[in-house]
């Protein structure tokens, strides 16, 4: 099933939602290894990119992903901004000049997002960050992919293992970002970056869900 | 000019930087511009604003960026990212400390230096560092009644753990009030009769100078006695010790499958015991008079050593003195006069026994933590094992251990020393720890009793349900929770056939070490103490290349009579039989005082009065020694071997000695063996240079590489900045054994090393194809030596020797050894 670019505006009107939702309880694990602002940046964020769709939304999909990156740059204000920034800008130049996707072409655009976050922030997995939610969705989203499943197969199987590995951020000891400055002490704590990481996985089931399939 | 923009998270910080820079510019028009916090004023990195501040001071000289923290630098790459490639081939980005930085940069942009000499000057800004708050020192007192001392930590070390402790049992001797403050350090002065605060503030480390004050009736004595214990460096003797290679913490990774660092190798399947420590409370409820509350308290505490005591004699008899000196620390806190009076004055003040006590140990374990040396911090562990004690006794209970049945893998958060003291190793089969650390007491207790296990495994291992089947592969450190039945296989198979491997080489260990084509190495241990001297046989020593005798002389006030000496070498010669033992006489100087032979305080007590030069000045130390190892050399096979030998005429007058002695001897009838071979160690360059000389005047040469390196290099090798010079495969230290190794052999002599190199797996090969005879190690790393030798040819290893000689660092002889005989 190929994937429209009403259903990435959805995804992002989602996103944007469930970012709402869930901004204190991202702000209040920032507050226990972090400066307690991640999900006000996310919040913040994704607020600027639906004032800014209006101008775009007629656009190719890499357009939209484009005007969204400078979006999160110029207001998250925290790490996640250029990182965030970074996968969005990434996944842009994938999907240039395209009206509609494929599940394949998806996959791609995940993975150059995944790129350029590593190539922003230098973290790999294990630093207890949102490569550790994102990495393992990617590995779960292949697989499924490979075997022929359904868009929404993939996607479940993605969102389920990025929450698998936003537990796993747990036991972690931070590397990377400013918990690394705790160092031992961040262990015991989630990871909020890795937690907004899962939320957008989330946003994107959610729409094919509601699709249908 | 090269412009400069600062890039901070908040915009005040950003304005103040540019502030502090532009007064350094002297109006030259350097362009300075902040980007700080976000649009709306709140803490941040706006990616506008950093645009704009780059637009603005950008120049064609160039610009130089400096940030603050991690998003900072993330911004602003992806501003420069986005500018035209002419522009961004001209902006840097700097690694300076933000004011600092933005400091020396403004100063260098003044001058008109080009971009890359703007970057350098605010890179290499020198930092003025804050001297840490000093503490004063305590004036030496003076008057009747008060004396005084300073004095230098020798020992390796220094003022910790069990040389504190025999520094406070001594002092609390005495009748005076003792202070000791470490005034190298310049820490606050410690009550030198309380452990817990000799541990917290009296700490110093080796080469650091205290100073012990005493003031009361035998004030004079006090600090004789003490300063004498220090100089003496409490008795330590240096150990071979057998480095255990571990490796970085890591966490949860796979499902079901816990990571953490391995601190003693092999595989276990077993069910899971998850240890739950019972909460003890504290009563706050029942409350009596402060002097019954008091009663209450040092009744508990009384209880509480005996229960101590009692542990630490049933850990002796079951053969495990070094875990009973754990509790030999319980002891002396429990009896420290400190701890009782800060908890009276709490108990006073209206506490309860049991509030009183917690408070004041909590206290003290909390400042171990935040102030203690990294050998004292694992001791608060200790200080909350023994709160839970003295609770339990206030209560009228005992403390009991954790108590298992059949075969399990242990799972807790850290084992406090008195579980860990209380386990039954038997039905222990692994240990798996969620906190990290490999000195913990759990680490420790693990290697010394050889149980499989790994720690810093992360406290989700401690939800895992009581009797689970769990897998310990603690080579690669890790614990698998439900293991299929696909690992399990393999585990057990890996177990097999370290199982296999172990028995072979222990086994194996017994027969001689040949290589592949025939060369026979003889393979014998190094040995501190009479009570190591069997086991070495178990491990496959073939004879004793150096039995150090300093343990008969320190930690003592008289020398140890000719008759106490002969009694020690007869056993040592009866337990070993027909195999060669090596006796080296004393070995001490300067840094080793003893306290019934004078010395001088020397400079550079390494290239001072010590070994045979020692006993130069007072023969009667020697020809003591030597009486006792002629007499004993009648009922076995023992040697005589004279360390820090420089030169010829040395070694003639021990032979004087030596004939003196048997003369001696002769006249008053005693027996002795008339024909004990002796030998000299051959460890300062000198005597490897003249080693042909030598050799005609001595029956054989054992090398000892860490002072030969030592002496060679000219380097001390517990300097820390100098481990880059330190290392016995030097081709410089290579080279001498060579020189040495030919001189002996011209003369048909052997040669053997004793230096820890022997034992060490890159330099086995080499120093074989240099033609050693005897190589000479801790008796535990004998198996695998000998399992090494098995299966190496000489023939090519003295090719290897050969072309080693030829390179010019150590690094390229380590290389090459692992290449060749692919280790
Ligand atoms: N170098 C990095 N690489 C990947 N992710 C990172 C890095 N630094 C931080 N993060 C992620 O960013 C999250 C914090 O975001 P946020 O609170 O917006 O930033 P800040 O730490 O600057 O306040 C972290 O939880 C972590 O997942
Ligand atoms: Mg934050």
């Amino acid at each position: 099933m190929a994937i429209t670019k009403a259903d990435v505006i959805k995804f992002l009107e989602r996103a944007a939602d469930l970012l709402r939702q869930n901004r204190d309880y991202l702000t209040q694990l920032d507050s226990a290894i972090g400066d307690a602002d991640h999900g006000i940046n996310m919040d913040r964020g994704f607020t600027k990119i639906m004032a800014s769709l209006d101008s775009v939304k007629d656009k190719d999909i890499g357009s939209i992903l484009k005007a969204c990156s400078m979006a999160l740059v110029s207001s998250v204000g925290g790490a996640a901004g250029p990182l965030y920034g970074t996968a969005f800008m990434y996944a842009a130049k994938v999907l240039d000049k395209k009206e509609e996707i494929t599940p394949e072409e998806l996959y791609q655009a995940l993975r150059s997002a995944l790129e350029g976050i590593q190539a922003r922030g230098k973290a790999v997995e294990g630093e207890k960050t949102m490569v550790d939610a994102i990495a393992p969705a990617l590995r779960a989203f292949e697989e499924k992919l490979q075997a022929g499943a359904s868009l929404k197969e993939i996607l479940q199987a993605a969102v389920q293992a990025a929450e698998e590995g936003v537990k796993n951020t747990i036991p972690m000891k931070a590397t990377k970002g400013r918990a690394s400055y705790l160092g031992e002490r961040s262990i015991g704590h989630q990871d909020p970056g890795a937690t907004s990481s899962y939320l957008l996985f989330k946003a994107m089931l959610d729409v094919v869900e509601e699709k249908g399939g | 000019m090269v412009g400069i923009v600062i890039v901070s998270h908040s915009e005040k910080l950003a304005e103040g930087v540019v502030e502090l820079a532009k007064q350094m510019t002297a109006g030259k028009g350097v362009v300075i511009r902040g980007a700080g916090g976000l649009e709306d004023g709140s803490l941040g990195t706006s990616f506008e604003k950093i645009l704009n501040a780059i637009n603005e001071a950008y120049s064609e000289d160039g610009l130089l960026i400096l940030m603050d923290l991690g998003s900072a630098i993330m911004t602003t790459q992806m501003c420069i990212e986005s500018l035209p490639e002419d522009m961004r081939a001209k902006i840097k980005l700097c690694n300076a400390p933000l004011v600092e930085g933005a400091v020396a940069a403004a100063a260098a942009a003044a001058q008109g230096l080009s971009l890359d000499e703007v970057k350098k000057q605010a890179e290499n800004v020198p930092l003025i560092k804050v001297q840490e708050e000093s503490v004063e020192v305590m004036e030496a007192p003076r008057g009747e009644n008060v004396a005084s001392v300073d004095v230098q930590l020798v020992n390796p070390t220094g003022l910790h753990a069990r040389p504190a402790s025999l520094f406070v049992q001594l002092a609390s001797k005495f009748k005076s009030k003792v202070m000791v403050q470490n005034i190298s350090a310049k820490k606050p002065p410690a009550d030198a009769k309380s452990i817990m605060d000799m541990a917290v503030n009296g700490t110093a480390e080796k080469g650091e100078w205290i100073r012990i004050t005493a003031e009361g009736e035998d004030a004079q004595e006090a600090v004789m006695v003490l300063k004498e214990l220090v100089e003496s460096g409490f008795g330590e003797l240096e150990e071979d010790e057998v480095k255990v290679v571990v490796k970085e913490e890591a966490a949860l990774s796979e499902k079901g499958v816990f990571r953490g660092t391995g601190v003693y190798p092999g595989y276990v399947v077993a069910p899971a015991f998850v240890y739950r420590r019972e909460e003890v409370k504290v009563s706050a409820s029942i409350k009596g008079t402060p002097e019954e509350e008091l009663k209450k308290l040092e009744e508990a505490i009384e209880a509480s050593i005996k229960e101590v005591e009692e542990l630490k004699d049933k850990l002796s008899r079951e053969g495990d003195p070094k875990v009973a000196l754990i509790f030999d620390f319980h002891a002396m806190v429990l009896k420290d006069e400190k701890m009782l009076n800060e908890a009276k004055s709490l108990i006073n003040r209206g506490l309860s026994a049991g509030e009183a006590i917690s408070k004041v140990l909590e206290e003290w374990a909390r400042k171990l933590e935040e102030q203690g040396t990294d050998l004292m911090k694992g001791r608060a562990s200790d200080l909350r094992d023994m709160a839970r004690r003295v609770l339990k006794a206030l209560e009228g209970r005992k403390t009991d251990g954790v108590s298992v049945e059949g075969k399990v893998v242990l799972i807790a958060d850290e084992l406090l020393p008195s579980e860990a003291a209380s386990l039954d190793r038997n039905t222990i089969a692994g240990i798996a720890v969620s906190r990290g650390g490999t000195t913990s007491h759990a680490a420790i207790l693990a290697r010394m009793w050889g149980i499989p296990s790994v720690v810093g495994l992360g406290p989700g291992i401690l939800d895992i349900p009581q009797g689970t089947l769990v897998a310990l592969d603690a080579a690669d450190g890790k614990l698998i929770v439900n293991p299929s039945a696909n690992e399990i296989e393999l585990l057990e198979r890996k177990q097999r056939e370290l199982e296999v491997a172990e028995e072979e080489l222990k086994g194996k260990a017994m027969e001689p070490a040949l290589t592949v084509d025939g060369h026979r190495v003889e393979v014998v241990a190094n040995v501190g103490n009479i009570d190591s001297v069997a086991e070495t046989i178990e491990y496959g020593a073939e004879g004793i290349g150096l039995l150090r005798t300093e343990f008969l002389f320190v930690d003592r006030d008289e020398m140890p009579s000719e008759e106490e000496q002969y009694q020690a070498y007869k056993r040592v010669a009866e337990i070993m039989g027909k195999r060669p033992v090596v006796i080296r006489t004393l070995d001490v100087g300067g840094d080793k005082p003893l306290a019934y032979v004078p010395m001088e305080r020397e400079d550079n007590p390494f290239l001072g009065v010590r070994a045979i030069r020692l006993q130069r000045l007072y023969p009667e130390l020697l020809k003591t020694q030597i009486k006792a190892i002629l007499r004993a050399g009648i009922y076995g096979n023992l040697k005589l071997m004279l360390p820090m030998v420089a030169n010829l005429e040395e070694v003639r007058w021990v032979k004087t000695i030596v004939d003196e002695c048997k003369e001696e001897l002769k006249a008053k009838g005693v027996e002795f063996a008339s024909n004990i071979e002796m030998g000299i160690m051959v460890e300062i360059p000198s005597a490897a240079l003249m080693s042909d000389l030598l050799a005609k005047e001595v029956d054989f040469f054992s090398i000892g590489t860490n002072d030969l390196t030592q002496y060679a290099l000219a380097c001390d090798r517990g300097n820390k900045n100098l481990a880059y010079l330190f290392d016995s495969m030097d081709p410089a230290v290579l080279r001498l054994i060579k020189l040495t190794v030919d001189g002996a052999h011209a003369h048909g002599k052997w040669v053997g090393v004793c230096g820890e190199m022997a034992g060490e797996k890159e330099a086995i090969p080499v120093l074989i194809g240099l033609g050693v005879d005897e190589l000479s190690m801790n008796a535990k790393l004998i198996p695998a030596a000998k399992a090494l030798i098995r299966r190496i040819s000489y023939e090519e290893l003295k090719l290897l020797a050969q072309d080693a000689l030829r390179l010019g660092t150590a690094k390229e002889v380590r290389e090459l050894v692992i290449k060749r005989c692919g280790l």
